[in-house]
């Protein structure tokens, strides 16, 4: 077949298959070209460019799901079966509510690129959607590295922000690293089975094809590509032990741009990891699972208590979602139709939640990006209700309680890993998520419970926090301050207020010293779309708690391809 | 017209109404309430305060009083001046929806009882019918439906628990005339009548759980519904319970029942993988579960109905919801909470008979027939109108048990129920009038009554006819049944006669005790007609009672014919089993009525009691000091006013036994589990700290460790499958 030269002529039905790829890339092409005649001062259109661009891949994603054939298309390239469309929706909702973050953000911000920063959201968000449809490893790349070179760029695209800069250029550095490691893997596994195409794996391994290797084993070449696929993957899940990059670069990253790609990333890659492990690599189940199982402990038990010590909640939620990928992979290492329709569950309730949770931290971040502390926190409830009880929703149900999302996707995992007799992974799954409670509710027991302290973030705590380097901020050490690796420029209308000492039968006092904090270092109100986004997390977050009926159905339906 | 089809209409309509009431005509209300206050100001109670309003109730009074002048005082009567009456027009508007939506609910209940009587449909008649089916999620076997279903059963519910909410709800129309919270009052009258209806309606537990909690709920809301009341005044020896804490007693004591019955679904579920009734129902289903289980599991569902319906020893909650205003209490009482128990066990009932041990129907039974004696006995001498009822309800309800427990299907104890819904809530829908016409529940402050309200004596003594099995009236066919059938069942089970006893000694007691009620209410001495109809001379009261508007007697009149009449329904039971030959009909019951010794003994068992009744209270030619005069009669009598001091052991248990425990283990809770929790939070945030470390900030240092970590990977990997031997 390597001799015979390739034609595919594609047809009609091809190109209807990857419609919703198809209209996010027009609209990210129509975005830049706009950007060109849209005066500044009136980019806000090109948000509304973006999120009609949004619509209408959902509504493509609708026909599809009604009308679809669940074929491969361009030559075993890509497909849009309903494991695809579901992770289309998932992704597209989540671009969605970060397109409506985004004008707020950008306005008081120093993003001066807005035309690249929509462009470049879209074509993130092409990136993954075209990673989760992949049925080709090569795809499967390409898919990567699209959402991986637009989200370098709009991770650093604060130019005036160091840690935006930092985080951009971190991520680069170390993504691309993992990024070569799985190409590496795949190569590998081209060696050892001839085919790119994941159902030509499949296929390889099928019982019957290869007797002479299945009886002598595969040898090291197919046991490397394996490691090296999923170390691949692991990093872009941020799964511990590669889990590094992910508080520095959540943290940095513009928070529009984080709440997105804190969700997209990881249903993009767990989709992507499935398609390969579960699916084409399935008959090797005995070799994998052993290291996802590892790495799932390791990163539900990690993840949760590195979150434990966070006094930042934009950081602690970085750290939740490292907990929230171990929790996936407890679906991955279980390793039945069963545990994967219950991963597919997990990922829509957890993306509907975390755009939330990343919202709230959006709304009180103040221009010079601090204010996100528990301290900032306290007393929440009293000073802006609203938004203490979007926040206080959205953290309840990724703390699991009943009847949210959370812990509609957690039941369904931890179900499905009981079944599966996994019992052990559910046990770690359950008493870590013990874990979560703790640092999810003490966020909420701050803003219900406590008085407000010092509102301004002060000039001593930024010094304290502004180096990069493990700036788990709650002790301000001068240690870490030192070695910090720089120091941020210290705003001129910054408040340099001294750290109060911390009691808490002096609150009354300390209101009075922080309302004579500088108003423009106050979180300004919500912006309309961001209050929309806000209502659409909180009510999904709610509603797929008490209805989760049609996502299951869906997730079921998606699931089924493990079954052919 | 397809009635069945349409029965979802029925939880609509009252849930419609409410949301109505509550986001369209109560804001509006409030809003002229806060008007009418800024204009009128510093007005206080003035001569534009109602009579009818300060005349409510014995917590009324106080209540509206008290709220009058503390906390609502200028919008209160700033209502009265600025719409001419005492309650707002908007709230008027929002109770004559609620009254509407019933009555269309009431018509379409009846109409699929009709459709249920007259159809030939076989499947209908078999297996009823879904109307509302909703896959909430399911998850591989694992299957969580919302459904509501229809079926003989579910049919005759509804028609009680709408028909008797519709006469409630016009009822307080006028009983409610001024209270400051009319509104709200008529929403949680409709929330009740909606989780009532989804209790009766569901056709698997998940859904009757809903409705099940849902009514515990309305019903602390309705019961505490003037949590604002003044403490009873001093002097008074009602022993009047405070609301808010008679909706706590309410709310907590039946969720100690439903402790019980929450592990008695689980053990359904998980022995049988289903929630559904009719699969829960079948044969195929129950052969494969093991008996004792189902046994066990049969008993803990019951639990549950002990504590709704108010059964020895959970009873304690219902005489205290009395707090509540009347025509809540008439709701409980015959329609909706109190009946959900029986419901359930009626419900279960192929559970209970066919597939669970003898012992599960045995504690049914006994349970109910000692509660009906036990019940009945302390409302002897009770002098508050309302405990009177009260406590005949739980005597009454224990009957529907022993009806359920003896029969040889659920259709004894369901008939008990039907015509009970009815008497019943013609005696406290009286009741209420009473306390409406006079301002207190003291039945030694009344007597001679029936002289100024006639309409609400007669019915009142209907009613009282019928709850005492009198011949010819409702109750009477339904509660003789029961005590025969409870003699057949003592026949068959070795000449154990006890549940025969109880509910014949019982039956005696429920004469005695209702008519000593109506006597001392409406008639007495120096009463016209020798006692049984009153008179100027025979009232004992100072405050001028003054007849009910037409809403109030209205529900009255209405109520009395199937309070005489629903007893003539004699092929109930063939109806409720769908045709298969129960062993007692209503038709072959009146036929051998007074062929058949028990029945005879039963007629004048029931004489007697009123006989008796008329001698000490209707003429007092027998004072009831006979009784109490010496010192055993003292003893019984003082033992009886407590009411066993089952409420002071309760006050006792709470206090030394379950306040004690809850100290020790707030010393164990401190020094241990604390202890504990901090010692590993402590471990925890070490180990976090530790692993912050890692967290380095190092671009290199990231780098090195994913290199580390695929190399650890790929070792582990090669180790795992031993290639490295290759």
């Amino acid at each position: 077949m390597l001799n015979t030269p390739f034609t595919y002529m594609p047809t009609g039905a091809d190109w209807l298959r990857i419609l919703p790829e198809l209209i996010v890339f027009g609209a990210a092409l129509l975005v830049l070209l706009a950007d060109l005649f849209i005066p500044n001062g009136r980019k806000g259109w090109l948000a509304m460019v973006c999120l009609l661009g949004v619509i209408a891949a959902l509504i493509g994603v609708g026909y599809l799901l009604s009308n679809g054939d669940s074929q491969t298309a361009f030559y075993g390239m890509i497909s849009d079966d309903t494991l695809a469309l579901f992770s289309d929706l998932l992704i597209l909702f989540a671009v969605g509510i970060g397109l409506l973050y985004s004008p707020g953000y950008i306005e008081r911000h120093a993003v001066t690129r807005i035309g690249e920063y929509y462009g470049l959201m879209l074509l993130a968000a092409l990136g993954m959607m075209l990673m989760a449809s992949a049925t080709n490893l090569m795809l499967i790349f390409v898919g990567l590295e699209a959402l991986s070179l637009s989200l370098y760029i709009l991770c650093a695209i604060e130019l005036t922000r160091f840690r935006s800069q930092e985080a951009g250029m971190k991520y680069f550095i170390l993504s691309s690293f993992a990024s070569a490691i799985l190409l590496y893997g795949m190569a590998m596994l081209y060696g050892s089975t001839g085919t790119t195409s994941l159902s030509g794996v499949q296929a390889f391994f099928a019982p019957g094809r290869h007797p002479f290797l299945a009886t002598s084993g595969y040898g090291p070449l197919l046991l490397a590509a394996m490691g090296l696929l999923g170390v691949g993957f692991c990093f872009k899940v941020s799964a511990i032990p590669f889990q590094a990059w992910t508080p520095d670069v959540y943290v940095g990253a513009p928070t529009s741009v984080t709440a997105f790609m804190s969700v997209g990333t990881k249903v993009a890659a767990f989709v992507a990891l499935s398609r390969v492990f579960l699916l084409a690599l399935g008959a090797q189940s005995d070799k994998w699972e052993p290291v996802f199982w590892i790495v799932a402990i390791l990163t539900m038990l990690g993840g949760n208590l590195m979150a434990v010590v966070q006094r930042d909640v934009k950081r602690l939620l970085a750290y939740s979602s490292i907990a929230n990928a171990g929790y996936m992979l407890v679906a991955i290492a279980t390793n039945t139709q069963h545990a994967f329709s219950g991963l597919l569950i997990f990922l829509a309730t957890y993306t509907v939640m975390n755009v939330g949770a990343f919202g709230i931290v959006l709304a009180l971040e103040r221009n010079d990006g601090q204010g996100t502390t528990l301290d900032d926190f306290a007393g929440l409830a009293k000073r802006r209700p609203g938004v203490a009880a979007a926040m206080a929703i959205i953290l309840f149900a990724l703390a699991g309680v009943p009847p949210s999302a959370g812990f509609v996707g957690k039941y369904y995992v931890f179900q499905a890993a009981i079944v599966g007799n996994h019992i052990d992974l559910a046990v770690i799954g359950i008493l870590t998520s013990v874990l979560g409670m703790y640092y999810y509710l003490r966020v909420i027991w701050a803003m219900y419970f406590t008085e407000p302290r010092n509102v301004s973030g002060g000039a001593g705590a930024i010094a304290a926090t502004t180096g990069m380097a493990g700036e788990d901020e709650g002790e301000p050490e001068p240690a870490d301050a030192a070695s910090g690796a720089s120091v941020a420029p210290v705003r001129a209308g910054t408040a340099t207020l001294a750290r109060p000492v911390t009691s808490r039968r002096s609150a009354n006092s300390r209101t009075v010293v922080a309302t004579q904090a500088p108003a423009e270092s106050a979180a300004p109100p919500l912006t309309l779309g961001t209050t929309v986004a806000l209502t659409l997390a909180v009510v999904l977050t709610v509603a797929l708690g008490l209805i989760p009926g049609p996502i299951v159905m869906l997730a079921e339906q998606a699931a089924r391809l493990l079954g052919q | 017209m397809d009635f069945v089809s349409y029965a979802w209409v029925i939880p609509a309509l009252p849930l419609a109404a409410m949301i109505l009431i509550f986001f369209g005509t109560r804001p509006l209300e409030m809003l002229a309430r806060r008007r009418a206050s800024g204009e009128t100001a510093g007005a206080g109670h003035s001569a534009g305060h109602d009579h009818d309003a300060s005349a409510t109730d014995a917590h009324a009074s106080p209540a509206v009083s008290a709220q009058g002048e503390d906390t609502h005082g200028a919008s209160h009567s700033g209502g009265h001046s600025e719409n001419g009456g005492a309650t707002p027009f908007w709230a008027m508007a929002g109770s004559v929806i609620g009254v509407v939506a019933m009555v269309l609910a009431f018509f379409v209940a009846v109409g699929v009882l009709v459709e249920f009587l007259t159809t030939k449909d076989n499947n209908l008649i078999q297996h009823g019918q879904y109307i509302f089916l909703f896959d909430w999620f399911r998850f591989g076997n694992l299957d969580y439906t919302i459904a509501f279903r229809v079926d003989q059963l579910t049919a005759v519910m509804l028609v009680v628990v709408t028909g008797v909410s519709m006469l409630v709800h016009l009822y307080s129309i006028g009983y409610m005339e001024g209270d400051p919270g009319y509104s709200r009052f008529f929403i949680e009258l409709a929330l009740f009548t909606v989780a009532m209806l989804i209790l009766v309606l569901g056709a698997n537990f998940l859904v009757l759980f809903i409705g099940w909690e849902l009514v515990g709920l309305s019903s602390y809301l309705l019961v505490g519904f003037w949590f604002d009341a003044a403490p009873e005044p001093p002097g008074s020896d009602l022993d009047l319970p405070y609301p808010p804490a008679a909706a706590l007693k309410a709310f907590l004591t039946t969720r100690l029942g439903d402790f019980g019955f929450m592990i008695g679904i689980l053990i359904l579920f998980f022995s049988t993988g289903t929630f559904d009734f009719g699969a829960l129902n079948s044969a195929a289903t129950y052969t494969h579960v093991n008996q004792v289980a189902l046994t066990a599991a049969m008993i803990l569902v019951f639990c549950g109905a002990v504590g709704k319906s108010a059964q020895f020893p959970l009873h304690v909650w219902l005489p205290d919801a009395m707090a509540g205003p009347t025509p809540v209490s008439a709701l409980i009482h015959a329609a909706t909470m109190v009946a959900a128990g029986v419901y359930l066990v009626a419900r279960l009932f192929p559970l209970y008979h066919f597939a669970a041990g003898p012992q599960s129907l045995e504690v049914v039974g006994y349970v109910g027939g000692f509660t009906a004696l036990f019940a009945a006995t302390i409302a002897l001498v009770q002098n508050d109108i309302k405990k009177v009822l009260a406590y005949s309800t739980i005597s009454q309800l224990g009957y529907m048990f022993v009806g359920l427990a003896v029969g040889p299907n659920n259709a004894l104890g369901i008939f008990h129920l039907f015509t009970h819904a009815f008497f019943k809530a013609l005696l406290f829908l009286g009741s209420g009038a009473v306390i409406h016409a006079l301002g207190t529940q003291d039945m030694r402050k009344m007597g001679g009554l029936a002289r100024y309200i006639p309409i609400t004596a007669a019915t009142f003594l209907v009613a009282t006819l019928s709850i005492s099995g009198f011949p010819f009236f409702a109750g009477f066919f339904s509660k003789d049944p029961i005590i025969g059938q409870a003699f057949d069942y003592g026949t068959t089970h070795g000449g154990n006669y006890t549940l025969y006893g109880l509910t014949i000694v019982t039956a005696f007691l429920t004469a005695f005790y209702m008519f000593r009620a109506y006597f001392l209410t409406f008639g007495g001495r120096y009463g016209q007609i020798a006692g049984f109809w009153g008179a100027e001379r025979a009232y004992r009261g100072e405050a001028h009672p003054h007849p009910p508007s037409w809403v109030m007697w209205l529900p009255l009149v209405i109520l009395a014919f199937p309070a005489a009449l629903a007893g003539y329904w004699s092929s109930f039971a063939n109806f409720l089993t769908k045709g298969a030959t129960p062993a007692v009909n209503i038709s072959d019951y009146i036929n051998s009525a007074f062929s058949d010794k028990l029945t005879l003994i039963g007629i004048v068992v029931a004489l007697a009691g009123i006989a008796l009744a008329w001698l000490m209270y209707g003429v007092q030619a027998l004072p009831a000091k006979v009784f109490t005069g010496n010192p055993i009669g003292k003893g019984i009598h003082a033992l009886l006013m407590h009411k066993y001091y089952m409420d002071d052991l309760y006050r006792l248990i709470i206090k030394y036994v379950v306040l004690g425990l809850a100290h020790l283990t707030v010393l164990f809770d401190r020094y241990i589990i604390d202890g504990i929790v901090n010692g590993s939070g402590m471990a925890v945030r070490g180990l976090g700290a530790a692993t912050r470390r890692t967290e380095s900030g190092n671009t290199q240092g990231y780098g090195a460790a994913i290199f580390g970590g695929a190399l650890i990977i790929l070792l582990l990997l090669f180790f795992a499958v031993g290639v490295l031997k290759l």
